[in-house]
């Protein structure tokens, strides 16, 4: 039955990447540098940079929920920690990396699914606190099964074996591997005609179900593919990490990821990125002071809340908006 | 048994003074606020510290709420105010951001080392049979009974009455003439009061460090979303059904459990009201 196909095209009002060709060179220009950026960096960076990777990928995570159909939903950080304690116990009982892996990543869909499948219909900030009490309950299942997860004690990791690669490089091209995926992903599907009828759900969810849009459905989708890829992300991060805790999951991550989110730019892509650069610079430079890391995540919040709603991402629009002003003005002037 | 649902009580009461300063705001200025427990702490530690130096429980107490009515009208004057009319989401982030603001400017102006609340009730009790009821437990939530039925009062008032209309219909109150700066100011600042009493409480049964607030916040809203986030008296409630609640599981099920109580209800109480939270959702234009 296909009484629900999405319209064929939704006018380009909604934000949307432009596809030129000279963005796609900058994307693959941008790819190379990445590509041999561990020949010229030391392997304290290239953690580093694997971090800003990952952290990128989870928040993307939470964008295709928040930014693509517009639902506040707070369980990231309990996706995150889901992955990355699903995937290393499955992996020290001898399944191979990357089908606990998978495994796990459709295991997440599916709790994607079940707190989804009635949060969909919650609004607003219901949905916010339905969500975020459900990413704790993620994680207390995780204190409480102290069996598997050894509890609050910690979990040491069983590490990936690489053969004979550096560890760190190879972590590192794992990372670019998840993130040029999850880009694939975009550019194919979110993008695409699934990722504008998301994003048609958050705009006109009222008008949606009269051109034979589920409002529900899409939004379940973005809960499903947003849990399912921060618990791949969590997988990646667990490995870095080496060491699990579960301290580490708790709403301190959440907030993190939520500066990442805001501060980088709700809805775009480059925004996550952006976010998380700024979220493991300021934790890499206030390292030892755990108060003034939280003043500068705090404060760039309400700033960012305050007076750049599009955060970091909108930032060369603005620039270029008012340079443009700037030069209508100047040309104005010249016929006068 | 008793003593458990007293200390179910006595928390509960913690979680429902929260709750009711929670929804005042959100009546008020439809706002809603996380950061209505760390609010009340600059309030709670310059009391301890005014105790500290020798100043009696009382008086430091009210320098400490008083402290805490001028917190709450300048976050509404600076933070909130000119922000008014994003929606939910945007404030929601606003004031999580508050919380990190708000907690490492009291971890740098007074430290981060817990302290201890010393308040007169604060040691003894009373033994009744193999019952022991502290009495901080008795005065937390007596004074909890009685905020609520101060408020419930309130509101019926003038004022109540105008906060309750600008959270109606803000344009028309105002064309009606009430000056909504000035309401919502007071709702803030009467908002930030009840949380720094209910820090206090808490502290004083408990220790005062950075991170008391942090495990109240959360079985607040989980409170205020039984009360739908508009019934006073709904929230009250709820904190102290929480409360017990909580206490109980920790006895049947496990103490690891406790704090998954209140997630599970929320979570189940969400799902299973959602069908009527739904139908009064009002359409908004497109």
């Amino acid at each position: 039955m296909s009484t629900a196909e999405p319209i064929a095209d939704i006018p380009r009002w909604v934000s949307h990447p432009r596809r030129t060709r000279r963005a796609s060179l900058t994307r693959l220009a941008l790819l190379a540098v990445m590509l041999v950026l561990p020949w010229y960096l030391g392997g304290y960076y290239i953690y580093i940079v694997s971090l800003v990777l990952v952290y990128t990928l989870s928040t993307l995570g939470m964008n295709v929920m928040v930014g693509w159909t517009g639902q506040i939903g707070l369980a990231v950080a309990g996706f995150f920690g889901l992955g990355a304690y699903a995937t290393s116990i499955l992996h020290e009982r001898g399944f191979p990396w990357i089908v606990a892996l998978l495994v796990v990543g459709v295991f997440s869909a599916v709790i994607g699914f079940v707190d989804g499948y009635p949060a969909v219909r919650l609004f607003g900030f219901f949905l916010a606190i339905a969500s975020l009490a459900f990413g704790d309950l993620i994680l207390r299942v995780i204190i409480e099964s102290d069996g598997l997860t050894g509890g609050g004690g910690g979990y040491p990791v069983q590490l990936l074996d690489f053969g004979g690669l550096d560890r760190e490089i190879a972590l590192y091209y794992l990372c670019l591997l998840a993130i040029v995926g999850f880009m694939v992903f975009v550019g194919r599907v979110l993008d695409g005609r699934l990722g504008r009828t998301m994003r048609a759900v958050n705009n006109i969810e009222i008008a949606a179900p009269s051109v034979g849009i589920s409002p529900p459905k899409y939004k379940l989708i973005a809960f499903m593919t947003s849990g399912s890829i921060a618990a791949i992300a969590g997988a990646i991060f667990a490995q870095l990490l080496t060491y699990l805790n579960p301290d580490m999951f708790k709403t301190s991550l959440l907030i993190t990821m939520l500066v990442m989110l805001i501060v980088g730019g709700v809805g775009s892509i480059w925004g996550s990125f952006a976010g998380a650069i700024f979220v493991v610079f300021v934790q890499e430079w206030l390292q030892a002071f755990a108060v003034y890391q939280r003043i500068v995540f705090g404060v760039s919040l309400m700033l960012c809340i305050g007076l750049l709603p599009g955060g970091l991402a909108s930032l060369g629009d603005k620039v270029r908006e008012r340079t443009s002003k700037r030069r209508e003005r100047s040309v104005g002037a010249e016929q006068i | 048994m008793i003593q458990q649902i007293l200390s179910g009580l006595e928390a509960g009461s913690w979680y429902s003074l929260l709750a009711v300063s929670i929804v005042i705001v959100m009546k008020a200025t439809d706002v809603p606020n996380f950061a209505q427990a760390q609010i009340g702490m600059p309030g709670s530690y310059i009391a301890v510290n005014l105790i500290g130096q020798g100043w009696p429980a009382i008086p430091a107490m009210l320098i400490g709420l008083a402290l805490g009515y001028i917190i709450g009208a300048l976050i509404e004057r600076l933070a909130i105010r000119p922000l008014s009319s994003l929606g939910h989401f945007p404030m929601l982030v606003m004031t999580i951001g508050l919380t990190y603001a708000l907690v490492s400017f009291v971890t740098i102006t007074f430290g981060s080392e817990p302290r201890s609340f010393p308040a007169p009730w604060s040691e003894g009790g009373w033994l009744l049979g193999d019952l022991y009821i502290p009495y901080s437990q008795v005065i937390t939530i007596l004074a909890g009974i009685a905020l609520a039925l101060t408020l419930t009062y309130f509101f019926r008032t003038t004022w109540g009455v105008r906060m309750r209309a600008i959270s109606e219909n803000p344009g028309v109150a105002r064309l009606l003439g009430i000056n909504s700066g000035l309401v919502s100011s007071l709702a803030w600042g009467l908002g930030a009061v009840i949380s720094t009493l209910a820090m206090m409480l808490h502290t004083q049964a408990t220790v005062l460090a950075d991170s008391s607030a942090d495990p109240l916040i959360l079985k607040a809203f989980v409170a205020a979303v039984l009360g739908s986030f508009t019934s006073l008296s709904g929230a009250f409630i709820g904190g102290l059904a929480i409360g017990i609640l909580e206490n109980l599981t920790g006895v049947w099920i496990g103490t690891g459990w406790k704090e998954a109580a209140a997630l599970v209800i929320v979570v189940v109480y969400l799902f299973v009201r959602m069908p009527s939270l739904v139908k009064t959702i009002k359409p908004r234009e497109v």
